[in-house]
């Protein structure tokens, strides 16, 4: 029997399923890698084991005994350390005060004693090899990569029997990549249980033995690292579900003309060296995995954010400062979360459709009445806006319909180039159907869009051209074809992509 | 649009304290006392207006205290009984609180300081100029400037008029682009950023309306009490939030309006000679307001709460 089992571990979110009887087991001395797409159930079973999230239903045992864990600490308490993605450390506590968060040493008169900690803590970052981090400095004034070693050291100094590694290495740089493998090794040697999430190929082909592969919510194959390759992974983590709702993908004929071009954006190391070019009537999408840049490069384009380098609009060098600038030269955004950043939920439908466009529809120092409503008409009419009447609050709307008024919000200031964030996120088919058509509509009218989603599928069938962020950086642009969905994985990991040229 | 029945409350409760106060005093409500009484509820008013406007962006401004001093001294000592001084003063004061209102929105929007922490230190600053300019309560006020602002025109007080030029305002202002990011501003300031609305230039000038207001009222007391006061403004500050509160705007911004809010100061005016008509002792006008205002603002979530719940059901 192996030595941690998690039994038929099943768990949702409202209507979303992150885990379907998931099966899991690894043994002492195993590296085990557990590969996915985004959202394919990973970090949820992670969060599952270090009782971050409750299961709805299915059991864990370790090492033959049945755990109940009721909080994190608990999980800790058996030996279950965890390295998070998102980091769980406390900005404006010290390096040894967030490592020894919950036992600081005290001294003779039961009081926290620094001195102490902070001779503790050089003890430990010499037992694992941890050179340039002093105990205390406060937290905030590190670097990313700093960090996530002390959030390493944090999960590694209570000497744990299962540790779990959630993406560790994506913000370290490669000298303290190369300081974790070898650490996490040495650690396997010793006979712990290592569980290590990565979506860099290259790392887990060099440390795993073992490998499981996680797709929509459950876990799809466990195998030898030894036993298997980059191709079998890869189709393993796609699947070859045929999903038939998207429409035609006709080639257009693309104008040669350039609407939206950017030279060099950079902002610190968060994007770096952006360059590329939208022509008229082109889609061009944005993938990669989650939180590789895509975000920045959305809002510097729409001057939110500001980035350094060169944005040139119909061939014009632009300063975009703000949304304004960047809505008067003729870009809309829908933004990542249209519940916080795009619509206005306790205003009617009528108000936020017509919110960027009040001062243009003035007739005698008055907002025009009957042309707003003409307008929003229209726009009910063309998205099939499904409401009891534009009056209507549109916190009282479903996803689609919300997302559909944020459209048609956009569609009012008539815009040249639209910037569309995870557009399908929380909209049904239905829906999805409908604004992929728009999509295609406004892009055979001239306009130049920008398209990002985390849904492969989506990026393959929806867009001309593919950009594919990882660190920052477009490390790929796919076209013609070798845009297909095994490349923008494969691109998006770390993996060499087959290129035909034609 | 649906009229909604919390929107009514205010309405009612101020019909049911009027018929009281008739039942209690016959003869008593006519035009008459109707304009005393809106005589001496338009400082209130006038301040209430600036502080829903404030409060619909989903900020406080607690400087108006400050402001309502500093004009109430300054015109309360050095006016002289000239009709051109006294409207060249009054205009300066006037203008006085728009620029201290202005002040508070760029300490706001530059300095990026809670809106609650910025206004608690210029009132503070405001409320030590007045007590700079007039240490002690005095005032030597002209009578023409006394008798313009209480006024009758055929038996119609200007305190009317004025309140509603207010209301007109107001509907004025929803029908322009600036009231409605106001409101957006409140509800969502983010989605109104992006939605290209300039949100600072926006939230100074409420600010400064909102000083604008508190001079109205502090000009408008100087007059109503023939004296000018370093400290008559503090009062205010938080009958403002109440009158607002009462009228249905909400302190997390986005929703409320200013004839709603005005419905407020007159319910907090009428209930306190309510209780005095009805024999309350002085001391304890301040408890039974307390209590009838838990009573109002229990029925207005009340009636939000059954809202919801309905919603919630569909």
């Amino acid at each position: 029997m192996a030595d941690l089992i998690l039994e038929n571990i099943s768990k949702s979110f409202g209507e979303v399923k992150a885990l379907i009887d998931v099966n899991f087991s690894a043994n002492c001395g195993e590296i085990h890698a557990i590969l996915g797409e985004n959202g394919a159930g990973k970090s949820t079973l992670v969060k599952i084991l270090s009782r971050a999230i409750k299961e709805d239903s299915g059991s864990i045992k370790l090492f033959g005994r049945q755990l109940f864990l009721k909080t994190p600490n608990d999980a800790i308490n058996e030996g279950i350390s965890t390295v998070y993605q998102d980091l769980s450390l406390i900005p404006v506590l010290t390096v040894a005060e967030n490592i020894y968060f919950n036992k600081s040493p005290q001294n003779y008169w039961k009081v926290n004693s620094k001195k102490i900690l902070n001779s503790k803590m050089l003890d430990i970052f010499e037992k694992f090899g941890v050179s340039g981090i002093k105990p205390n400095t406060i937290v905030e004034e590190l670097s990313s990569s700093e960090k996530q070693v002390v959030e390493i050291i944090k999960a590694l100094y209570r000497d744990p029997k299962v540790l779990i590694l959630d993406e560790p290495t994506s913000s370290l740089t490669a000298d303290k990549v190369e300081w974790l493998l070898k650490l996490i090794k040495n650690l396997a040697e010793k006979g712990k249980i290592v569980i290590f999430i990565s979506h860099r190929m290259p790392e887990v082909k060099a440390i795993a033995n073992i490998v499981t592969v996680f797709r929509n919510g459950m876990n799809i194959s466990t195998m030898k690292m030894s036993e298997t390759n980059s191709d079998e992974l890869v189709s393993l983590m796609l699947g070859r579900g045929k999903i038939d709702f998207f429409p035609n993908k006709e080639s257009f004929i693309k104008e040669e003309k350039v609407i939206l071009e950017t030279r060099n954006l950079n902002i610190g190391n968060v994007l770096r060296n952006i360059n590329f070019k939208l022509h008229v009537g082109e889609i061009l999408g944005v993938g990669g995995l989650v939180g590789q840049g895509q975000i920045p490069l959305f809002l510097s384009l729409f001057g939110i954010i500001k980035a350094k380098g060169q944005i040139f609009i119909d061939g014009h060098e632009k300063n975009i400062k703000n949304p304004k600038d960047a809505l008067d030269n003729g870009m809309a955004l829908i933004p990542e979360d249209r519940n916080i950043e795009g619509l206005i939920m306790s205003m009617t439908i009528r108000e936020n459709i017509t919110m960027p466009i009040l001062k243009k529809i003035k007739s005698y120092g008055l907002i025009n009445y009957k042309k707003e409503k003409s307008i929003v008409l229209n726009y009910i009419n063309m998205l099939k806006i499904k409401a009891t009447s534009m009056e209507s609050l549109v916190s009282t709307l479903s996803g689609g319909n919300q997302q559909k008024v944020l459209i048609a919000k956009l569609l009012s200031i008539d815009p040249k180039i639209f910037l569309m964030y995870d557009l399908t996120k929380g909209v049904d088919i239905g829906t999805k159907v409908e604004i992929f058509n728009l999509i295609k509509k406004l892009a055979n009218e001239g306009k130049g869009i920008i398209y990002y989603s985390t849904t492969i599928d989506e990026l393959v069938n929806i867009c001309d051209k593919v950009m594919v962020m990882r660190d920052g950086e477009i490390v790929e642009i796919l076209d013609g074809k070798n845009l297909n969905k095994e490349n923008i994985l494969k691109a998006s990991i770390g993996e060499k992509i087959i290129s035909i040229t034609s | 649009m649906k009229l909604k029945l919390n929107y009514l409350i205010p309405y009612i409760v101020l019909f049911i304290i009027i018929l009281v106060i008739g039942f209690l005093q016959h003869n008593v409500v006519n035009l008459e006392w109707l304009g005393i009484k809106t005589d001496s509820i338009l400082p209130l008013a006038f301040a209430t207006v600036g502080q829903t406007l404030v409060l619909l962006t989903g900020g406080i401004d607690l400087s108006i205290g400050g402001i309502i001093c500093i004009t109430n001294s300054l015109e309360a000592i050095k006016m002289t009984n000239n009709p051109i001084n006294i409207i060249m003063f009054t205009i300066g004061m006037l203008l006085l609180g728009l620029i201290l209102g202005a002040i508070n929105g760029l300490i706001i929007v530059k300095i990026r300081l809670q809106p609650f922490i910025a206004t608690l230190i210029t009132w503070s600053i405001y409320g030590g100029i007045a007590l700079w300019i007039l240490p002690t309560d005095r005032g030597n006020v002209p009578k023409s400037f006394i008798s313009a602002l209480l006024a009758r025109f055929g038996g119609i007080p200007v305190s009317l008029i004025i309140i509603l030029i207010l209301i007109g305002w107001w509907v004025y202002l929803q029908r322009i682009p600036f009231g409605k990011y106001i409101l957006a501003l409140g509800s969502n300031q983010k989605a109104a950023y992006l939605s290209g609305v300039n949100v600072d230039r926006i939230k100074i000038m409420v600010y400064a309306m909102s000083g604008f207001f508190a001079a109205c009222a502090g000009v408008y007391r100087t007059a109503q009490v023939a004296s000018g006061s370093p400290t008559a403004g503090n009062g205010f500050i938080l009958t403002t939030v109440a009158a607002a509160v009462i009228g249905g705007t909400s302190l997390a911004g986005g929703e409320g309006s200013i004839i709603g809010s005005i419905i407020g100061a007159c319910i907090l005016k009428l209930l306190g000679d309510l209780l005095v008509f009805s024999g309350v002792s002085s001391y304890w006008v301040s408890l039974f307001q307390g209590l009838s205002l838990i009573i109002i603002i229990a029925i207005v979530s009340v009636s939000n709460l059954i809202k919801s719940r309905r919603k919630i059901r569909i």
